[in-house]
């Protein structure tokens, strides 16, 4: 995660933040087979706090807390470059369409709506028990290549539209975005477009998929650390090649 | 294209991946009640004749035997439609990434690295003053022939060269002065020589909001136009800033002579004067 912070802030680095991803989708995605996410971990974490019985180990907690840390200081790190369903969805966008910015707000809420759901199906007793997000979670299913075949259709439906729309389950559904998203409000140094630096010609904003620089300017809970603003900055070619 | 037939050879094996392994689900999706009312017959039949058990042993053997091999067959074919999509991938994204997408501007070229004033235009002493003589005989020499006559003279050198004015001084009743004080009040005489394509870069207000500003100021420093000047030191484009185009849905807008170009980023409005590149000396 320190090394996607300093890819994307201090080197402003594509390329690198990309060999990232696809180190992270092997690792977090393929190696691991999903287990344990931060996403998933939500659940681990509130079932801790509520029974006492209930135990989980430190990585675990450590998991849980550490991207929020980050996202407390320099915002949504972890999305770009370690978060393995992140890094499945980035890796397949290829021609992005810019979603209505209201359409964008609306279906982003949906994501509270299912954490909130997460939260409540986890709280339950033991035995009634379900952990939602791992159940629906729409990539494992390809990480282990097996699973059940309506979520394997559904991850499969997700990366096609994942081709047009930019990371569709992270803006939109994706639970732990919205913990992340409520911590970046704090953070003090995060992806910025500056004004001083660029010349505001809004290369930036059309090269955002995820609708994350409004007027110029980057909106911390919604960026993705994806670095394809600077990518796309011609101010930053002129940097590098000077 | 070799990155079109990748992504085709690709893209066909990942979708022929996917075709086997769906048709291996719905073989094994039809399989499976069949096999579980033949074990379940069997199971009922060992119950009343204990013979049977080895042939129910060796149906649980075969069922088994066979889902492990789909299991294994599968997970080859995911692995093969894994690297299949990744393959795809990376050629479509080659593929796209050359159509044109956002473009970027091509290395602005240094200022050191520019011709010089090329001294195309001819100096003030070069200047054939007929064309002044033969302008004051057909206008007249009074005083309210100046502007007729200093219009005739923009139209004909592209600005007024101080050698023709001086000219005019000499030959009619109008005052220097006069002279001086009309070529400066209108904006459309210009005193000094024009390069060979005017840009006129709109600072209306819709222009102003969307960015006028930083489009001239990369035009500026795309053309190594020096601070103070107007014209680039090829005296290729003169660039100037107008109140407005009347186009303002297009804002950012910009003129080069008659050709209007529209919606414009930094790095565009370079692109736009590429048009005229031609017309460039080389470095």
């Amino acid at each position: 995660m320190c090394v996607s912070v300093w890819l994307v802030l201090a080197r402003r680095s594509r390329k690198w933040l990309v060999a990232l991803s696809i180190g992270s989708l092997a690792y977090f995605g393929f190696y691991r087979e999903g287990c344990i996410c931060p996403i998933g971990s939500i659940q681990n974490v509130t079932v801790a706090m509520i029974d006492p019985k209930f135990s989980i180990p430190i990585v675990v907690t450590a998991t849980f807390v550490l991207p929020l840390v980050v996202a407390l200081f320099f915002g949504r790190a972890f999305c770009g470059g370690v978060c393995a369903l992140g890094a499945i969805q980035e890796l397949v966008v290829i021609r992005p369409i810019q979603v209505p910015r209201r359409l964008d707000r609306a279906l982003g809420l949906l994501k509270y709506v299912y954490l909130g759901l997460a939260i409540l199906y986890a709280v339950k007793p033991a035995l009634t028990r379900d952990f939602l997000i791992c159940r629906f979670d729409p990539f494992v299913g390809l990480f282990r290549r097996t699973g059940a075949p309506h979520m394997l259709l559904i991850g499969g439906v997700f990366l096609v539209a994942g081709t047009f729309v930019g990371r569709p389950y992270c803006r939109w559904l994706c639970p732990y975005g919205g913990l992340l998203a409520w911590c970046t409000r704090l953070a003090r140094r995060g992806v910025t477009i500056t004004p001083n630096k660029e010349l505001d010609c809004g290369l930036c904003t059309e090269a955002c998929p995820y609708g994350a620089i409004d007027r110029m300017r980057a909106v911390r809970r919604n960026c993705l650390y994806c670095a394809r603003c600077y990518a796309a900055c011609p101010r930053e070619h002129q940097l590098v090649q000077l | 294209m070799s990155a079109r037939r990748g992504a085709w050879i690709a893209g066909s094996a990942a979708a022929l991946c996917v075709a086997i392994l769906f048709a291996d689900y719905l073989a094994a999706a039809r399989r499976a009640p069949v096999d579980a009312g033949q074990i379940l017959n069997l199971q009922q039949q060992t119950k009343t004749d204990a013979s049977l058990a080895p042939k129910l042993a060796a149906e649980h053997k075969r069922i088994t035997a066979a889902r492990q091999a789909r299991r294994s067959r599968d997970n080859v074919v995911a692995w093969l439609l894994i690297a299949t999509a990744a393959v795809f991938l990376t050629c479509i994204k080659a593929l796209v990434g050359r159509a044109p997408g956002p473009r970027l501007p091509p290395k602005p070229p240094r200022a050191e690295q520019r011709p010089r004033c090329s001294n195309r235009l001819p100096k003030a002493d070069e200047i054939d003053l007929a064309f002044v003589d033969a302008a004051i005989a057909k206008l007249g020499r009074s005083r309210e022939a100046a502007i007729p006559l200093l219009q005739a003279i923009q139209n004909h050198y592209r600005y007024l060269p101080d050698e023709a004015l001086r000219r005019i001084c000499e030959l009619t009743e109008i005052t220097a002065a006069e002279i001086a004080g009309t070529s400066s009040f209108y904006a459309r005489f210009r005193r000094s020589p024009v390069g060979q394509h005017v840009v006129r870069v709109c600072h209306g207000t819709a222009c102003h909001v969307s960015g006028a500003r930083q489009i001239t100021d990369e035009l500026r420093r795309y053309l190594a136009i020096p601070d103070g000047a107007d014209t680039d030191p090829a005296r290729l484009f003169t660039l100037d800033e107008v109140a407005c185009l009347g186009c303002c849905s297009l804002a950012p807008v910009l003129m080069v002579d008659a050709h209007p170009a529209g919606k414009l980023t930094p790095a565009t409005a370079c692109d736009a004067l590429q048009v005229f590149e031609p017309d460039r000396e080389p470095a």
